[in-house]
């Protein structure tokens, strides 16, 4: 075929040429590559061995595609907690695995937030040397109301969540967050919310979703309680990590 | 939806372009310089030509291999002569000028009954400008959007190029009178 005999000549002919390139001992004696051209290569090598992502036509970093999607899956998991679609320790599980694989990728820590939290200062969840300075609490639980017992416990350096169950499944949760130095940090409530103290720190208590919610803050932490139970029983619990 | 996640470079690939770099540096270089006579731009050329073949990195096959030799000297003089046309060194055709003035229908057929050798010997005196694309398209397989892609040229170029390298190569068989028996 025509088709083949022109294949074929073209592919002779580039052989016949590469054939005429010198051997590689001679052009190594012909040519010595300057130093700027050795260090350009090395870059260029160095670049190669970034891992990169192919989506859409797009060239990105594999671990800006990671984190990337890590956020929209932490963005997603809050979306489905804030709609009831997910119950808290599902949430938090979630969250957690999220930032442990960002933690061991990155060797950086990104803290999951309360869902109830809207805004919050980014250094209220950083491992900043402030933080560790604060007063160890050693992770003191409030105590089990009667008819609760601890079901589930989280702790991380800035987190410390502990959940109560009670026999038909109620659950009554207990979080203590860093806050790093009393930065402000708002918190979705309803319109009406009630004033107290939780032993000499202000508090504030209030009903939504059908859950009695008390939080309080100190000069570190910023603690919330909030279960289907009345705020006498909550209060009691807040004032057990004082005595 | 669905999502095309590729990942190119793994160790692999790493080793294999440190390899590629230490094997075909110094035939690379070799192009270049025969073609800007100048050491330091025959270096930016060679490095560009591996810039261009990190950007191509799954096209290439094994190390080893002619064709990969093949396509990293067309990527090399490619740039070279890119590098050549920058700096006036050298007098390249502007074919997107004349795309229009060529008028172009020769076929694969047409080269039925000329003898081997003597296309060989034709194709051996066309510019690369033509030979390369017609290597990558006519014995590589490459499509004109992936020769445009590789060459950093856009696709009608390709094309022109690609179509007026077979009518030269036809003339100038033509021209001798060779015809196989």
């Amino acid at each position: 075929m025509a088709d083949s005999k022109f294949k074929r000549a073209l592919n002779y002919s580039f052989q016949q040429e590469m054939d005429e390139i010198p051997p590689q001992y001679e052009l190594e004696r012909k040519y010595v590559f300057s130093h700027e051209f050795e260090e350009k290569m090395r870059k260029l090598i160095k670049d190669v061995n970034k891992k990169y992502v192919y989506a859409f036509g797009l060239v990105l970093p594999r671990y800006t595609v990671g984190v990337l999607l890590l956020i929209i899956a932490m963005a997603a998991v809050l979306a489905m907690r804030n709609r009831n679609m997910l119950d808290r320790s599902t949430a938090r599980l979630l969250f957690s695995v999220a930032e442990l694989i960002i933690v061991l990728i990155f060797g950086v820590s990104i803290k999951s937030a309360g869902t109830e939290l809207t805004k919050t200062p980014q250094s209220a969840f950083s491992d900043s040397e402030e933080e560790t300075a604060a007063p160890e609490l050693e992770f003191t639980i409030p105590v089990s109301p009667l008819s609760y017992s601890k079901s589930n416990e989280y702790r991380t350096t800035t987190l410390h969540t502990v959940e109560y169950k009670d026999a038909v499944g109620r659950i009554i949760y207990y979080e203590r967050i860093s806050i790093n130095g009393g930065l402000l940090t708002k918190i979705d409530t309803p319109e009406h919310i009630n004033s107290c103290r939780v032993h000499r720190w202000e508090a504030i208590w209030f009903e939504k979703d059908g859950q009695t919610n008390l939080v309080w803050a100190d000069s570190f932490y910023r603690y919330t309680l909030k279960g289907m139970c009345n705020i006498d029983m909550l209060m009691e619990m807040a004032e057990s990590l004082y005595k | 939806m669905i999502i095309y996640l590729s990942l190119l470079d793994s160790r692999e690939d790493h080793s294999k372009f440190t390899l590629l770099y230490n094997t075909y540096r110094h035939a690379m270089m070799h192009t270049a310089y025969s073609i800007l006579n100048d050491q330091g731009l025959a270096e930016d050329a060679v490095h560009d030509a591996f810039v261009r073949a990190a950007k191509n990195f799954r096209k290439i096959g094994a190390v080893n291999s002619p064709q990969t030799k093949a396509f990293l000297i067309i990527i090399t003089r490619n740039v070279a002569l890119t590098i050549a046309k920058q700096n006036g060194r050298t007098l390249i055709f502007d074919e997107e000028s004349t795309i229009n003035a060529i008028a172009d229908n020769t076929t694969d057929k047409d080269f039925e009954n000329f003898d081997f050798d003597r296309i060989v010997q034709v194709i051996r005196q066309l510019p690369a400008t033509y030979t390369d694309v017609m290597y990558l398209n006519v014995v590589e397989g490459y499509s004109v959007k992936e020769i445009s892609a590789i060459m950093e040229l856009g696709a009608e170029v390709v094309k022109k190029r690609l179509q007026r390298g077979r009518k030269i190569l036809i003339d100038n068989l033509t021209k001798e009178g060779i015809i196989n028996g």
